[in-house]
């Protein structure tokens, strides 16, 4: 599943995927993955990546559920 | 093989051993800053592409074996048909890591890694050229141990071609992510 809150709170930094990139210690190609939802980061790179946007853990990784 | 001969392949092994050690020793020193250093998610890449790598060896390992068996004679000589084994596994575990974006490290330049297996694949094709010419090559109907830098040479051209590739590909990719972010 994509995570778009992740791609609009970087989005909303004015920052691009390499720049949150380089802030948070992985490659490009990470960060876009995760985007995508291809992969599923590790708490510690949740974490790091929230600190770079100045998130919570819950605005950019938890997903509502439908039911 | 002559004393001379045999005393050449020793030292060139000892040597090329001692060198690897120390370029190991040198690279997985923190604050060298040569040492590679690969995110998570390139980490987990890397350990599969180690797996699929390891599983691969054990098959041709064995379809070698079973090869040999059969046709009741010997293909390669055993430096030749092992160093085949190892160059097959790396050829697995590169593929993999290069298409899964885990085989250049965050600390790796594109263009430095690229001219490194170009130089790596030049001089190993040179002397591989060389035993060909010197008829050396297969001797017997067996293909000798000679033949192990003609092999490093096919297994260079083949990274240096998926690099190429995938970061063409890449490329072109990376705009379509840009455009769509703005």
């Amino acid at each position: 599943m994509k995570n778009l809150k992740l791609k609009a709170a970087r989005a909303g930094k004015d920052l691009s995927q390499q720049e949150l990139a380089e802030l948070v210690g992985v490659s490009r190609q990470t960060i876009s993955a995760i985007e995508k939802g291809d992969y599923n980061p590790t708490i510690n790179l949740c974490i790091a990546i929230c600190k770079a946007l100045e998130k919570t853990l819950d605005e950019l990784f938890w997903e509502e559920s439908d039911g | 093989m002559n004393v001379e001969m045999l005393a050449g392949i020793i030292t060139g092994i000892v040597l090329g051993i001692i060198l690897l050690l120390v370029v190991a020793l040198f690279m997985t020193k923190k604050g060298t800053g040569i040492r590679p250093q690969y995110d998570e998610r390139q980490q987990q890449v890397r350990g599969i592409g180690y797996k699929y790598a390891f599983f691969t060896m054990m098959f041709y390992s064995f379809f070698y074996g079973f090869l040999e068996l059969v046709l009741e004679r010997r293909l390669a000589d055993g430096m030749a048909a092992g160093f085949i084994g190892i160059a097959i596994g790396a050829g697995v575990y590169a593929t993999y890591c290069i298409w899964k974006e885990g085989y250049i490290s965050l600390n790796e330049n594109y263009k430095r890694v690229c001219i490194v297996i170009a130089i790596v694949c030049i001089w190993n094709f040179g002397l591989g050229i060389g035993s060909i010419e010197d008829g050396k090559l297969i001797e017997n109907g067996v293909l000798t141990f000679r033949s192990i830098n003609l092999i490093c040479g096919i297994l260079s051209i083949w990274i240096l071609l998926q690099l190429f590739v995938k970061h063409c590909l890449d490329a072109h990719k990376w705009k379509e992510e840009e455009a769509e972010d703005e």
